[in-house]
């Protein structure tokens, strides 16, 4: 690795005008992928800026409407362990997503701000969940942006001298699952689906949200599976679903759609059972 | 960068340059060489340590980030004896060629103590980030259900 200049401020707002100060300069949280490309020097960063001493950005709290508010710096261990989070409709699916990270190791350090940029189970898990970022730069300046819009390719995303400093989940209730199949070398996942589903009373889907991540496309809602899930699910077949992902080395993305449709089955039968 | 933190129950006071790795740091100005750097790239689980209560990945940790906090590595995890994962893993030969050993343990550590009684598909995930080159992974199940049941 390079040599870099590395500060740990003890407050955002210090955090925040370093980053705003230093160009170049990259936010540290667990490090998975930074410290990862800055060791096979993918990327070269004058400057890391460790959110790691910020205790304001950790932790779970319950808001006044009900929303779960989770510290970005929460790593994934802590998520799936946190009471507020167990006692909640959220942790099945948070569950399911979490697991997905290859070793408990990556849970430990890993955070959530961390895994909605990686774009992948755990940002599709959230994005079902209608999940928000909570976004601060200096001067006290902040935005809130759905997880769905940041990690669309056609917005602007997060600059560089932003944080994430909370993902929030609303109180509403649903059943939600995900599913995945993992490619065996690297245990990323060729395809992974998670859905957010209510019932009514009769036991037929009310409605169902479905987010879906794969190879190099990053988590996205997918309305096409959404109707047809919606609809009869068993019979959901031939979806149009090709141009969602693209082809790589490791698998098509027409295998990858035809995964995407199998899993957003399994998914739902598994919300199903969890609704019970 | 002046750090001080914990290492196996003694204070370590050192300067460290930023961009080195916790491992490295253990390794060569601890003299600690249990935890060892395999693959570099966070997947292989030699260099496991606790950092605080939790394993993680000492190649995926700058050494910086460990100032103030306590860490422990396989050279503090017993105490005058082996502990009971420990002699387990010897009795049960889950110990092949040895390199992959220290991060065993160290995962496996961090496992019971958060989970005392885990279940297979628990344990089989336990050691989900530390590879054996032997293959050995037989020998270790054993031990850990040894120490959670009492049997192999």
């Amino acid at each position: 690795m390079e040599r870099l200049e590395y500060t740990a401020p003890s407050s955002l707002d210090d955090a925040l005008e370093a980053l705003h100060a230093n160009p170049g300069a990259r936010p540290l949280a667990g490090g998975h992928s930074l410290i990862l490309d800055l060791k096979s020097r993918v990327r070269r960063v004058p400057l890391l800026v460790d959110l790691g001493r910020l205790a304001e950005l950790r932790g779970v709290r319950r808001r006044p409407r009900g929303e779960l508010e989770i510290g970005s710096m929460t790593t994934i261990t802590e998520l799936v362990a946190d009471p507020l989070v167990r006692q909640s409709h959220v942790h099945g699916l948070l569950s399911d997503a979490a697991a997905t990270l290859p070793d408990a190791q990556v849970r430990n350090r890993g955070t959530i701000g961390g895994a909605v940029l990686a774009g992948t189970d755990v940002a599709a898990a959230l994005i079902v969940l209608d999940a928000e970022t909570h976004i601060r730069s200096r001067d006290g300046r902040h935005r809130r942006i759905s997880v769905e819009d940041l990690l669309d390719p056609a917005t602007p995303g997060l600059a560089p001298d932003e944080v994430i400093t909370a993902v929030g989940v609303s109180a509403a209730t649903a059943s939600g699952a995900h599913e995945r199949q993992p490619e065996p070398a690297t245990l990323t996942s060729l395809c992974g689906v998670a859905v957010s589903v209510t019932f009514r009373a009769d036991g037929a889907i009310d409605t169902c949200k479905v987010a879906v991540c794969g190879g190099r496309t990053p988590a996205r809602r997918l309305p096409a599976l959404e109707r047809a899930m919606t609809a009869i699910p068993e019979r959901a077949t031939g979806l149009p679903l090709d141009d969602v992902f693209e082809s790589d080395d490791v698998a098509s993305g027409e295998y990858r759609a035809h995964l995407a449709l199998v899993l957003a089955k399994r998914a739902v039968a598994r919300a199903r059972d969890r609704a019970i | 960068m002046q750090i001080s933190l914990m290492v196996n129950g003694v204070s370590v006071e050192t300067t460290v340059l930023p961009h080195v790795l916790l491992v490295d740091m253990l390794r060569d100005t601890c003299g600690l060489t249990g935890a060892k750097v395999g693959c570099g790239t966070g997947q292989c689980g030699t260099c496991v340590v606790q950092l605080g209560d939790r394993s993680v990945k000492g190649c995926q940790v700058l050494a910086v980030q460990a100032d103030g906090a306590e860490v422990t590595t396989v050279e503090g995890v017993a105490n005058g004896e082996l502990t009971p994962l420990q002699q387990a893993l010897w009795e049960e030969h889950g110990v092949q060629c040895g390199f992959c050993t220290p991060g065993m343990v160290m995962a496996l550590t961090d496992l019971l103590e958060h989970e005392p009684a885990p279940d297979e598909q628990a344990i089989r995930a336990g050691i989900a980030g530390n590879m054996c080159r032997c293959t050995g992974y037989g020998g270790v199940l054993r031990a850990v259900r040894k120490v959670v049941g009492g049997k192999p």
